[in-house]
């Protein structure tokens, strides 16, 4: 069943708070994107997208990111890292400073940068994002996402990361502003430049700074 | 009446020679896929539109599955003009024969290449020098049959089917292609030979799968040359496009 639904407050709401997780992940859950009929699709007037499955949801807002909730957790992701709860309160965040933060219910804590490889995994150096609590949360990463907990919910955050190359996204956060800088025109927030470019034939920003 | 073993023998024999004749007029499924694509080929200028669906796993950049509403106008040797457009923005791609011009319509970004070649020439290079290749493209090469047939290592006939469309019913020749990246199922026109249809499965995880439905065929389109330049809109911001190369 499709239903097309016209602007409405909640989904507005849901696409605005609920970016960019694993919709793959939330299929497992009986949340599906594809028209398989394991669940069902809305799409606000403002671009958002949503599925409702049987046991969780998953949304996409206009701007590309998505998120993903289930009876287990739930996750979201912006488009320089991601956050992931777990029904048992283990919980993770990501600071654009250092790389990656998290912290669990039970006192999981990591910081660090993580990186994503060419196959759509997160891999982790010493030096970088650890996971120290079992049974609780993980990790994201600035390109890249790795969430787990055997009692909360595992998210893979943006597949699309390891289509690009480092330093590449494929949304500018909010709030920016137009600038000319290194001689391109760039978008400007939170002390970054990004410069449009296309690449495979889509655009994507180049992080300048 | 009892039948003596000789004649049994040769009652089954008229039997099956009766039914010779509807085995032999099982459709040569290769024959009609060379028929679709000679079609193509022989079109000086042709246009047509494409719906298509994607699963997220073919989707680069995406988590959920997207959904295109494609244009393509095409006059060869050398001129192409597609118009892809998704829920996420519109794209526009221009080859005149001289140059290559990608727009993204919804962002206001522009590029423009140098590209001297034929659609076949233009197709490669963009694919070997930037990593993609202009929407359905495989149709607007020169030799279809080859792009399909370089994908398929098998085609079969499955059945005479009725496929229903906005404008009404129409009779196909629903085959199926078997190849190392994906199995597809087609379905052509019993009576304009043209491809209505297309379903492809991916050998991947999760069997992702491509749906694309065509419409609007015209292969007498009339195509002014002015269709395939690209006139930047206004305010339109030039950008680079970058070369997979640089990696």
């Amino acid at each position: 069943m499709k239903n097309t639904l016209n602007y409405s407050l909640t989904l507005l709401t849901g696409a605005t708070l609920l970016f960019t997780a694993s919709i793959a992940d939330a299929r497992s859950y009986g949340v599906s994107s594809s028209s398989a009929g394991r669940g069902t699709k809305y799409t606000s007037s403002r671009g958002g997208t949503a599925y409702v499955g049987p046991h969780g949801a998953a949304a996409q807002g206009a701007n590309g990111r998505t998120a993903a909730a289930t009876k287990n957790g739930a996750a979201y992701s912006g488009p320089n890292g991601a956050a992931a709860a777990g029904k048992n309160g283990g919980y993770g965040t990501y600071n654009k400073d250092t790389g990656a933060t998290s912290s669990g219910y039970r006192g999981t804590s990591s910081s660090g940068n993580t990186n994503y490889n060419t196959y759509h995994s997160t891999t982790v150096s010493s030096t970088n994002a650890v996971y120290n609590e079992a049974n609780r949360v993980a990790v994201a990463g600035p390109n890249g996402v790795a969430v787990a907990g055997p009692n909360g919910v595992a998210v893979a955050g943006r597949s699309y990361a390891p289509c690009y190359p480092n330093g590449y996204v494929r949304v500018v956060p909010a709030g920016y502003s137009t600038v000319f800088y290194g001689g391109y025109n760039c978008f400007f927030v939170g002390g970054v430049y990004y410069r449009p470019e296309f690449y495979q034939g889509s655009t994507v920003y180049v992080v300048v700074s | 009446m009892k039948l003596i073993p000789a004649k049994f023998l040769l009652t089954l024999s008229l039997v099956a020679a009766s039914l010779l004749p509807a085995i032999a007029a099982d459709p040569n499924a290769d024959q009609i896929l060379k028929q679709m694509c000679a079609k193509l080929a022989a079109a000086r200028q042709f246009s047509f539109k494409a719906h298509r669906e994607m699963d997220p796993a073919l989707v680069p950049g995406s988590e959920v599955a997207q959904s295109a509403d494609v244009d393509v106008t095409v006059q060869r040797p050398n001129k192409v003009m597609a118009k892809s457009e998704t829920e996420k923005g519109e794209r526009r791609l221009y080859a005149d024969g001289k140059t290559f011009s990608l727009l993204d319509a919804k962002m206001n970004f522009y590029t423009t290449i140098p590209m001297d070649t034929s659609i076949d020439g233009l197709v490669d290079q963009i694919d070997k020098r930037y990593g993609f290749v202009p929407p359905l493209a495989e149709f607007a090469v020169s030799d279809p049959y080859k792009e399909f047939r370089r994908e398929a290592s098998a085609v079969s006939y499955v059945e005479r089917n009725t496929y229903s469309t906005d404008s009404g019913d129409m009779e196909c020749e629903h085959l199926a292609l078997t190849g190392k990246e994906a199995d597809a199922e087609v379905w052509i026109g019993v009576n304009d030979h043209l491809l209505k249809k297309l379903v492809a499965t991916f050998h991947r995880e999760g069997n992702p799968q491509l749906h694309i439905t065509f419409s609007a065929w015209n292969l007498a389109a009339p195509v002014a040359d002015s269709e395939f330049t690209f006139t930047p809109p206004k305010g339109a911001e030039k950008i680079q496009m970058r070369s997979i190369a640089k990696q």
